[in-house]
């Protein structure tokens, strides 16, 4: 699944991962604006930068000077957890045969070549989304 | 002959250094942890080639002393290795010296990925390790290579740290992967010996450390998990292999990709704000409609369990539909039916 949000939605995007669906599929679906889904008065206007501010910046929406940009690698076998928190840039991906345009291209693009921020794994306290959310704002903020 | 004689005098020198070694372990062997288990040690086993005669020279030595009770030593104290892998950047393996190479594949298997899925065990494929030129193949049977993995110890191998291993798995694929010895423990005195082998995955977590915890803004509770429901299912209760990179990699136009082994979710494209960054994950991919679906001519009916939910083209990806099936009527036209599974 390539999801394509509609506000950056370009020619080229959709003739690129659009080109490639079936009739009757959609493997690279348009995705609307959150309020879209939620409904304005059903749910007030989050601000995730506003509750996760390290985050917004790990991400490279808004600037911290104590937190680069960077990305969230978690993994999960079983019941075990690992989170790194890296920054840096990646190590290039061997050629793949997979067909383009597919979800597959987005494949081993996350390895870091640098040591990464944070390299947590076995005891974590994740269960859920908000959970890894929080886990990963706290340690950011020991930066 | 004289060249016989010289490699005859390196090997007793090697025994010799080697029944050094081993004296100098049991003298700092305390008397209560001495084992009476009988040790056998082949110190060394050497070919001897010339050009115009082969002779084999075989040492080994038994020794079996005893203490001042009368019960017999043990005389060779395993050290603890500990490798990593390089497709896993968490996996810290530790072995026992004693352990063999099918116990290093045995114990990789278990604790990361390997194979098709990421499923596959030490007895699933065929497969060999190649080290120092030499291959120690897994099989009782021999394919490439007189070496069996299962009766080479690590110890054998004379490893050193910063080693690395090259494990091809399955014949005729191209799956490699690169284990190296990291460190060498000798003090085993604090460990338990039955808890080998293990994975004692890394971890540094900040003394500073404190999870985080936000706070509520709205008047009712504010929880990711119920916001992002779609989402937080899929990556803590459908897959039990889950990987989830989020944000963007380096430079490369990636700003996520998901996989729990039977979904791929990847966005090429950097959204606005946090929300929408996980909604893109939590709406693009679990749009998704659970029953069947029917194509006749250009009009496609959706049907769910109980009523037709749709007649436009259903959100319904490729990987999702489990089965089609051709239905030619009597009028000519092309009918599918369409099996889809959430």
């Amino acid at each position: 699944m390539v999801p394509l949000p509609r506000s950056k939605l370009t020619t080229q995007l959709s003739s690129k991962y659009k080109s490639n669906e079936r009739r009757g599929f959609c493997d690279a679906p348009i995705v609307e604006e959150y309020s879209y889904y939620k409904g304005e008065e059903d749910s007030p206007t989050i601000n995730l930068e506003k509750l996760f501010p390290k985050i917004a910046a790990l991400a490279g929406i808004t600037k911290d000077k104590n937190v680069p940009k960077g990305w969230i690698s978690f993994t999960k076998r079983g019941d075990q957890c690992s989170l790194a928190i890296c920054k840096g840039i990646t190590a290039e991906p061997k050629k793949s045969k997979a067909p383009k345009g597919l979800a597959f291209e987005g494949k081993n693009q996350h390895t870091p070549v640098e040591d990464p921020l944070f390299k947590i794994s076995g005891n974590l306290d994740i269960h859920g989304l908000h959970d890894l959310f929080c886990v990963v704002e706290g340690l950011l903020m020991t930066l | 002959m004289q060249s016989v004689i010289d490699e005859n005098e390196k090997v007793l020198a090697s025994a010799k250094r080697t029944f050094d070694m081993i004296s100098e372990a049991m003298k700092s062997t305390s008397s209560s942890s001495l084992a009476t288990k009988r040790t056998k040690i082949d110190t060394t086993t050497t070919v001897l080639k010339n050009d115009t005669n082969l002779s084999t020279t075989t040492i080994s030595s038994i020794v079996t002393p005893t203490n001042a009770t009368g019960n017999k030593k043990q005389l060779t104290r395993p050290t603890i290795l500990t490798f990593t892998a390089a497709h896993d950047r968490f996996a810290r393996l530790q072995l026992l010296s004693t352990h063999t190479l099918y116990d290093l594949v045995s114990t990789l298997c278990k604790h990361t990925s390997i194979g098709y899925e990421g499923a596959d065990g030490p007895d699933d494929h065929l497969w060999y390790i190649t080290y120092n030129g030499l291959e120690y193949e897994s099989s009782d049977i021999e394919c490439q290579s007189p070496l069996r993995a299962n009766q080479t110890r690590l110890v054998d191998l004379s490893l050193k740290e910063g080693s690395t291993m090259k494990l091809t798995y399955d014949y005729g694929t191209t799956s490699q992967y690169d284990i190296t010895l990291v460190s060498v423990d000798e003090d085993l005195n604090s460990q338990d010996i039955t808890s080998f082998t293990r994975n004692r995955p890394r971890s540094v977590m900040p003394a500073s450390y404190k999870k985080y915890e936000p706070e509520n803004t709205h008047t009712t509770p504010f929880n990711l998990d119920e916001l992002f429901k779609n989402l937080n299912t899929w990556i803590f209760e459908k897959g039990s292999n889950v990987s989830v990179n989020l944000f963007q990699g380096g430079r490369k136009k990636n700003f996520g990709h998901m996989d729990n082994q039977f979904t791929m979710l990847y966005l090429p494209v950097k959204p606005n704000d946090l929300v929408n960054w996980l909604n893109c994950f939590n709406v693009g991919k679990f749009k998704v409609y659970d029953g069947m679906f029917i194509s006749y001519n250009h009009l496609m009916i959706h049907i769910s369990h109980t009523h037709i939910l749709s007649l436009s083209q259903p959100q319904v990806s490729s990987q999702q539909v489990s089965r089609r099936m051709d239905m030619n009527t009597t009028l000519g036209s092309q009918w599918y039916l369409f099996l889809v599974q959430s």
